[in-house]
């Protein structure tokens, strides 16, 4: 639904979409009784109708492997006083620690997109295939010792880091990649590749 | 008790959920959160997605964590088999990274919701299916590579006068009369229909409304003057009405690929 309507029309519209059963009668019902919000109401009808039934029973339900990394994810955006906040102590990432503008700072000081550095930060990329040469530039920029680094992007991603979660970066919920399925797959220039591929050599 | 929306009308009444969504979770309100959370999770009888976010949604409701992370999984392993069907590998470039950037920002609100106890996720406990198609739509327009160079997504409606200029071959529109017959049973079918809708959603905005109110039986054209038909309802003549649905039919028939089917 729409977020501009005034509030006559989103009560209206609103009314219109829990109709138990939606049908060309009432919604010429609706349109007869106001005719003001016609396309409106239109164009609702039609989303209704087209929107797709996600309650519908899947043929197949896909591993649910992820789900344990994203409910972690999702723990760390609630806040401390929720009851379903992660309370355990983990090792606490470095990455998870910086203010947005640091994050976008050292994505560009690193020459790779957010995207990159949203999946180094969240163990998405498989520690053991990242260059030593990048997690070294990586602790120095962050103002970590390498081993506290490595430590931090070989946990669990699955791990609650009872952290909070930088809205900025998004974490991704899939499974994890090697470094240089990342090169591939993070909106990275072929400069920016070329410069990441060069940290293996 | 079940918490209301926090939505209120003009006249300050809170907004209703659908009655169905209202019924289920009055009668889950009496059960332990043990039970309840069986009762969502069987495999046998899916709960609809409205209950799920409501559960997902309110703090305040004050279950315990398990019940929460098992609610919580549930609800993103379904969403996940969604996306996985409706934005697959095959067909939609960095198909993954829109995926994943749905699912992010889906937990983003929701956690958004718990943590300030606002509203703002209100009308997907109304209408869920619509919520996320509306959400994931706009994700596409922003993520999807193929969206600024999609012809049908940039097509101009032509001007009426233009359209009732055009002939379309009475084969045609027999065609198209015939594919969108709303009884017919291959809309029966849910990969096709996952498929049509999709195509129908990608229509310019003309087509799509024709389309849209003929496949809710809506007719083109009625002798009764007190019958809403589409000309009427679209504002504009019979024979536009019959251009917009031969255009969509071929758009429609292209994209899916089923002139064997036809």
């Amino acid at each position: 639904m729409k977020t501009t309507h005034d509030t006559g029309e989103r009560d209206v519209l609103h009314a219109f979409s829990i109709e138990p059963n939606r049908d060309a009668e009432i919604l010429a019902v609706y349109v007869e009784q106001y005719p003001q919000y016609r396309e409106a109401l239109i164009d609702l009808s039609i989303e209704l109708l087209t929107a797709p039934n996600l309650d519908e029973k899947p043929p197949k339900i896909v591993s649910s492997d992820s789900a344990g990394r994203a409910w972690s994810r999702f723990q760390s955006l609630l806040s401390p006083a929720d009851p379903a906040f992660a309370t355990k102590n983990f090792a606490i990432n470095p990455l998870l620690d910086l203010s947005d503008q640091r994050f976008r700072e050292i994505a560009k000081e690193l020459n790779v997109t957010r995207l990159f550095l949203t999946r180094l930060r969240d163990s998405v990329i498989q520690a053991s295939t990242l260059p030593e040469r990048l997690v070294s530039q990586v602790a120095q920029l962050v103002g970590v010792g390498v081993d506290t680094l490595n430590t931090a992007l070989h946990a669990s991603p699955s791990m609650p880091t009872g952290q909070r979660f930088k809205s900025d970066g998004k974490p991704s919920a899939g499974k994890q990649m090697t470094f240089d399925e990342a090169i591939e797959n993070s909106g990275l220039s072929e400069e920016q590749k070329s410069a990441l591929k060069a940290m293996k050599g | 008790m079940v918490i209301s929306l926090g939505k209120v009308t003009r006249d300050g009444k809170p907004y209703q959920r659908r009655r169905e969504t209202e019924c289920l979770l009055e009668n889950l309100d009496l059960l332990e959160p043990d039970q309840l959370v069986d009762m969502c999770l069987n495999p046998d009888e899916i709960v609809p997605f409205e209950v799920l976010i409501y559960y997902l949604r309110h703090k305040e409701l004050a279950l315990e964590k398990r019940h929460v992370e098992a609610l919580f999984k549930s609800f993103y392993t379904r969403i996940e088999t969604s996306l996985n069907q409706s934005i697959p590998d095959s067909r939609v470039d960095r198909a993954r990274d829109i995926r994943e950037e749905i699912v992010v920002r889906i937990m983003e609100k929701i956690a958004s919701d718990r943590n300030t106890q606002q509203d703002k996720m209100y009308y997907w406990e109304v209408n869920f299916n619509h919520a996320f198609e509306s959400f994931r739509k706009d994700i596409l327009k922003q993520l999807g590579p193929t969206y600024k160079s999609d012809p049908l997504r940039n097509a101009t409606a032509l001007s009426q006068s233009a359209e009732e200029g055009l002939d379309v071959s009475p084969e045609v529109e027999a065609a198209a009369a015939e594919f969108f017959n709303p009884n017919q049973s291959k809309l029966d079918d849910p990969a096709f229909r996952l498929r049509l809708l999709a195509a129908i959603n990608d229509l310019p905005d003309d087509e799509k409304r024709a389309v849209g109110l003929i496949l809710q039986g809506i007719q083109i054209e009625s002798k009764d003057p007190d019958v809403m038909t589409i000309s009427k309802a679209l504002k504009c003549r019979e024979r536009t009405v019959r251009n917009r649905l031969s255009r969509a039919y071929s758009k429609l028939k292209d994209a899916l690929q089923v002139e064997e089917l036809l």
